[in-house]
């Protein structure tokens, strides 16, 4: 299930006020027969760049804190199943466990 | 009954001549009686704390090997002595039945009849009592001929001596074909299959599965992927390891609302063997489980979780049976002052090895390494393997002719995590000591990342993801035990694109069996894909 999402993490315009970002979230079933609902919402934005730690404060818009094996760091998100040039040079868009999001990885 | 009252009733120290008791056929056994109606009773001098007896049945024992002798009014014990002579058995006595056992300190368990060394010896140590290399197979141990099937046969050190391995790239099978996406887990052969484990999400399920497939030999048949998690929440797939009876694996697992560490044992067709069993009970994420098989008797697993409060993750690690059953607790594995993650383990010969990525605070992130003795005890000191902002480091024990040593190789990346060029390597002993320094494996490439270590003894097969042009493909190059380039490297794969992240093992055919993330090329879909090498020329018996 998809929540109707506030605004989109990967446009241009995503449509959150100025000041804000738009960052996609998950939320996990906390049941057996529940699934997990996806969605994106307007937050401030942060300013953590492509590698930053996420301890610095949050991730700049079009991007997403994740954990990787080198920590947790902020990630520019990107379109699973589109062309892969869209990350910078050696880094690929890979799945994170958010439906429809890869981050450059 | 022994006569305990009395002999306590005299107290430390209280010194008398004589004890009056009943004898035992007086009935009321143990009370003192009037010096004028009963037999005086002379008694030795005891002292506190002795066993005081009329007769055998006074000193009765339930314990058949602690038994006991009335000897002069005292129960003497006699305890059965145990002791075969022979150095290679636990020796016991069986308290309900008095007998002696002596057990193997270790069981061949192949039956080939070569038990493998105790843990924590060398094979070649005569005290080990076991020469086995392998006692997972009955196809290795000393003597054995030598054979293409990615064993070593003979137990020289060598797998497949002189065997070259060829890749067909064409030879490719998607493995998660119904899938929106998946990305790589482990893979491990059995003695007919191999068993991959990865994650996918699937339209009938929106979340990550952690699923299983059994490949055959040849590599041709599209296996059917069997989930192993069955949650409706993200999980990812881990390392998987064969143990000579069962497939063990480990993997990230959110159905506790917070990633944590699960494990099972899984049969050749992916049939669980046990319900999941959860690791780990950390707040915050316990996440990058490694799994190591000693080769005898116990598995080890070892992730990173930030349970201790510090802001960052350290790691631990847990000790299991071969039936899953744990030993102890979760244990830290690094301290509590170092940012440690991602750790990957190694068994040894005589250590377990453990090689992770390390930063202290404002420092750069390093390739770190310790040893440990086969349960966790006995850390070495932490040592540095790598230069600053490493990543993705792995390590494997390649247990070569004249000794074994832990491998580890890693890739290199600016402040933005944007990988170097090459893969970079290096060799440490088993406890701890750096026998190579750090150097490039691999030719300059735009990009080099994600790479995996196949040790075959007296040399090592390289794989890894590197990108000319835009595009990454996965590539394999032989080194020798010390790392040196014993030639070229080739390309594995060629079809798809974006292929990365390589985990490999080898078949009883000597096929090299490697598992791959990539790029559908139609749909541009994210699957994980299988292809192997075929071992193209086998010495003969040696």
């Amino acid at each position: 299930m998809v929540d109707t999402p506030q605004c989109d993490p990967l446009a241009e315009e995503t449509g959150c006020a100025e000041g804000e970002a738009c960052y996609p979230f998950v939320i996990y079933p906390t049941g057996p027969c529940g699934v997990e609902r996806y969605g994106a919402w307007c937050t401030p934005a942060g300013d953590g760049r492509q590698g930053d730690s996420c301890a610095r404060g949050g991730c700049a818009p079009g991007h997403v804190c994740v954990s990787t094996g080198e920590g947790t760091e902020c990630v520019q998100l990107c379109a699973l199943s589109i062309d892969q040039s869209l990350c910078p040079a050696g880094l690929l868009c890979l799945p994170i466990d958010i439906e429809g999001f890869g981050g450059c990885l | 009954m022994p006569v305990m009252a009395s002999n306590r009733a005299l107290g430390a120290g209280v010194l008398a001549s004589a004890l009056l008791v009943a004898a035992s056929s007086c009935g009321g056994r143990g009370e003192p009686l009037s010096n004028k109606s009963r037999l005086w009773v002379p008694l030795p001098v005891l002292d506190a704390g002795s066993d005081y007896c009329l007769t055998q049945t006074d000193c009765e024992s339930s314990d058949r090997c602690e038994p006991r002798r009335c000897v002069e009014n005292r129960c003497v014990a006699e305890p059965v002595l145990c002791d075969d002579g022979d150095p290679c058995t636990d020796d016991s006595c069986n308290s309900g039945s008095g007998e002696c056992v002596f057990e193997p300190l270790t069981a061949d368990r192949d039956g080939d009849g070569y038990p493998p060394p105790r843990p924590g010896f060398s094979r070649l140590d005569p005290t080990a009592c076991g020469s086995d290399c392998d006692d997972s197979s009955a196809q290795s141990f000393p003597g054995n001929a030598e054979v293409c099937d990615g064993l070593d046969n003979d137990c020289d050190g060598v797998v497949d001596n002189g065997a070259r391995f060829i890749a067909d790239p064409s030879r490719v099978i998607d493995l998660a074909s119904d899938a929106i996406t998946a990305s790589t887990g482990g893979i491990a052969y059995s003695d007919a299959s191999y068993g991959v484990v990865f994650s996918q999400q699937t339209a009938d399920a929106r979340n990550m599965q952690t699923t299983f497939a059994s490949i055959p030999p040849d590599g041709v048949q599209t296996p059917t992927p069997v989930p192993i998690a069955l949650v409706p929440n993200d999980t990812f797939a881990g390392p998987i390891v064969w143990t000579g009876q069962f497939f063990a694996s480990v993997w990230e697992d959110r159905r506790d609302d917070d990633y944590e560490i699960y494990f099972n044992r899984l049969n050749p067709a992916g049939q669980k063997l046990d319900p999941d069993r959860r690791l780990t009970q950390a707040p915050g994420f316990s996440l990058r489980p490694s799994i190591s098989f000693d080769g005898v008797s116990e598995l080890r697993v070892a992730w990173d979780d930030r349970r201790d409060g510090t802001g960052y993750s350290i790691v631990y690690g847990q000790r299991l049976t071969l039936a899953g059953e744990p030993i102890a607790a979760n244990g830290a594995l690094t301290p509590m002052e170092l940012e440690a993650i991602s750790p990957v383990l190694a068994s040894g010969e005589q250590r377990l090895g453990m090689a992770f990525m390390a930063a202290r605070v404002g420092q750069p992130r390093v390739v770190a390494f310790r040893s440990f003795a086969h349960d966790f005890s006995d850390p070495s000191d932490i040592v540095v393997l790598s230069g600053g902002n490493a990543a993705q480091q792995s390590m494997v024990f390649n247990e070569g002719p004249s000794g074994g040593r832990f491998i580890a190789a890693w890739h290199v990346e600016d402040e933005r995590g944007i990988p170097g060029a090459s893969i970079h390597g290096t060799i440490v002993s088993e406890a701890g000591d750096i026998v190579a320094p750090e150097r490039p494996l691999t030719e300059p490439a735009d990009f080099a990342r994600s790479h995996a270590l196949l040790p075959l003894g007296d040399r090592v097969i390289l794989f890894w993801a590197q990108s000319v042009d835009g595009r990454y493909d996965i590539h394999a190059r032989e080194l020798s035990a010390d790392l040196e380039p014993l030639g070229p490297a080739s390309r594995v794969t060629q079809v798809m694109t974006q292929a990365y992240g390589p985990a490999v093992a080898v078949g009883r055919q000597g096929q090299i069996g490697v598992l791959f993330h990539a790029n559908v090329p139609e749909s541009g879909r994210q699957h994980v894909f299988f292809t192997s090498l075929a071992c193209a020329a086998a010495q003969g018996p040696n």
